[in-house]
């Protein structure tokens, strides 16, 4: 078996074991109760339809943007404690002193990482829906197609800590990937106000820093989609910035690759 | 004679601030090496360098002619770092099996089995690591740098933990594994499981080597007298060594080898001194130790 298959392996157990995983995911279900009893609240009140349909579009989409935000905050979380423990405790030492390609090393830990992040982001997203559903009896078509997109912003996320963890220590590494974190949103929301403004240097700004991380482009391109799913679009559009095109998950796809690739050689050079 | 490791000049710098500097090594196959120093000396330093874990500044190395750091290098190794804290989940079997795949091993109960007998283990193979002594646990780590039978296992202060009966234990086994030609290079500052273990030693002082050579070339050639006679000078016997006077009025002469002490005692004897008592103790490796590095300058014994 490949080293980054045997790391992936390991690394994804591990996860399964550790008692706060367990415990993140009933903690978990808070937000989504919450977002229910809303959803619920929300269809008490008597409404035109039109104005229904916008109310519902702008709650799913704030509960997408929120959930995306911590799924990516739990990303970056995992990947400097397993950064952290791995060089600390002299795990890292064991794995790298034999003969493994560090290159698999590391792109085992993220895939094992990764799948924990995503299985735990894919929970979340089919939890939201099927919240939404089952309050509202609406289910956005074609919500598959969005999962996948969904899941990929915390996973350019973690490869960004682990690759700024091979580079530095795993404390600055998640200092500095939460700041990214930060910026990319604030990108939005600056893109959002220049398009709402129409001020199109205060949004093409924001389009530029969304570019640093393109985890909130991505969600955005998550929220159009679910959001077109569930009717016509409103007229108010709570979401970060305008619909990402299709050219934006490939630039997402094309930097997860490049962070990876830049974490596979950090780590290669890394001194333990 | 077969070396197991060499180095030549090697050095490491972490920025300005040194690790270790020309540090020039020969390590014979299948003897357990010691290597000593104080804390901070660079022996972890150079167990790094060694094992891959560090690029060097400048200087090179090769473990069975393999350079350092490079995969056939590492095929031959097998490394015990310090301070390594395993993970609490997994079953003693899982663990092993886990460490065997990534040295590149088909997964094979029976050499499972055999590691955690030799360590052991065997008991306790399916149990959670979570439930192990901490004695245990350093046996475990132990075997998993023994599964893909190194020629030369690379250990870092691996008693540092251990209570005396694991310390005994971990002996033995180094004892049997050296029996079956394995090269053993032991980083450690506990003296004693040196002196009793070690058949070739180098200590480092600040971060460079100052004595290397076999164990009983360094330690065990001079001998130590404490002797009483009167009346007597202490200029008499200067002769044959540094003489030193302690307190309770007693003389100390350190010899070069054992061959020396009937000629001091004659000596003793021709002054006209009345001889009391005369007791020649080998030198212990601590004094050997004290010595280096306290003092300036290179010691470097052949064997």
């Amino acid at each position: 078996m490949a080293d980054w298959a045997v790391v992936a392996g390991f690394q994804l157990r591990e996860i399964l074991q550790r008692r706060l995983v367990w415990l993140l995911l009933p903690a978990s279900a808070i937000p989504v109760a919450l977002f229910a009893l809303v959803l619920r609240s929300e269809a008490m009140e008597p409404a035109p339809m039109a104005v229904r349909n916008d109310v519902l579009q702008q709650l799913l989409t704030m509960m997408l943007i929120c959930t995306c935000l911590l799924v990516s905050t739990v990303a970056s979380f995992a990947a400097i404690v397993t950064a952290g423990m791995d060089a600390e405790s002299g795990r890292a030492q064991m794995v790298i002193s034999r003969p493994v390609r560090r290159q698999g090393v590391f792109l085992g830990q993220f895939l094992g990482l990764g799948a924990g992040v995503a299985a735990y982001a894919a929970l979340f997203y089919l939890a939201i829906l099927l919240t939404f559903g089952w309050t509202r009896g609406l289910f956005p078509s074609d919500w598959w197609i969005a999962l996948p997109v969904f899941t990929l912003a915390p996973l350019v996320q973690l490869a960004l800590t682990l690759w700024l963890s091979a580079r530095s220590g795993p404390i600055a590494a998640g200092f500095g990937a939460l700041l990214l974190l930060l910026f990319t949103w604030l990108g939005s929301l600056l893109e959002f106000a220049g398009h709402m403004l129409r001020l199109p240097q205060l949004e093409l700004s924001g389009v530029m820093l969304s570019l640093l991380l393109p985890g909130a482009s991505m969600n955005g391109w998550v929220t159009g989609h679910l959001r077109h799913g569930i009717g016509e679009p409103g007229i108010i559009q709570l979401q970060l910035g305008s619909d990402p095109s299709g050219w934006m998950l490939l630039y997402g796809l094309l930097y997860l690759v490049g962070v990876l690739l830049a974490g596979m050689a950090a780590f290669r050079r890394r001194e333990f | 004679m077969s070396i197991a490791v060499e180095t030549h000049g090697l050095t490491k710098f972490y920025g300005r601030a040194r690790g270790c500097q020309n540090i020039s090594l020969t390590v014979p196959a299948g003897s357990i090496f010691g290597f000593l120093g104080p804390n901070g000396a660079g022996k972890s330093t150079l167990v790094k360098l060694l094992t891959g874990l560090l690029e060097p500044t400048a200087g090179s190395g090769s473990i069975f002619g393999h350079p350092i750091g490079s995969r056939q290098a590492k095929a031959l190794l097998g490394f015990l770092p310090e301070h390594y804290r395993m993970p609490e989940w997994p079953k003693a079997l899982d663990l092993l099996g886990y460490y065997g795949r990534l040295a590149g091993l088909k997964p094979d109960r029976e050499r499972l089995m055999a590691v955690l007998t030799q360590v052991g283990l065997l008991e306790v193979a399916e149990r959670p690591v979570s439930t192990f002594s901490n004695g245990m646990r350093q046996r475990l780590a132990l075997g998993a740098a023994l599964l893909h039978r190194p020629r030369l296992l690379i250990l870092d202060e691996p008693t540092a933990a251990l209570d005396p009966l694991g310390r005994r234990f971990v002996r033995s086994l180094l004892r049997e594994l050296q029996a079956d030609g394995v090269t053993i290079f032991l980083n450690s500052h506990l003296l004693a499981e040196l002196e009793q273990l070690c058949d070739h030693l180098a200590v480092i002082r600040a971060g460079q080597i100052v004595a290397t050579g076999s164990m009983a070339d360094l330690a065990g050639r001079q001998v130590e007298v404490t002797l009483r006679a009167e009346p007597l000078a202490p200029s008499r016997l200067a002769a044959f060594g540094p003489v030193t006077a302690l307190p309770d009025g007693r003389l100390r002469v350190v010899l070069p080898d054992e061959t020396h002490v009937p000629d001091l005692a004659a000596a003793i004897v021709q002054a006209g001194a009345r001889l009391h008592e005369l007791v020649p103790r080998h030198r212990s490796l601590e004094d050997l130790f004290v010595d280096l590095v306290t003092a300036p300058g290179e010691v470097s014994a052949g064997g």
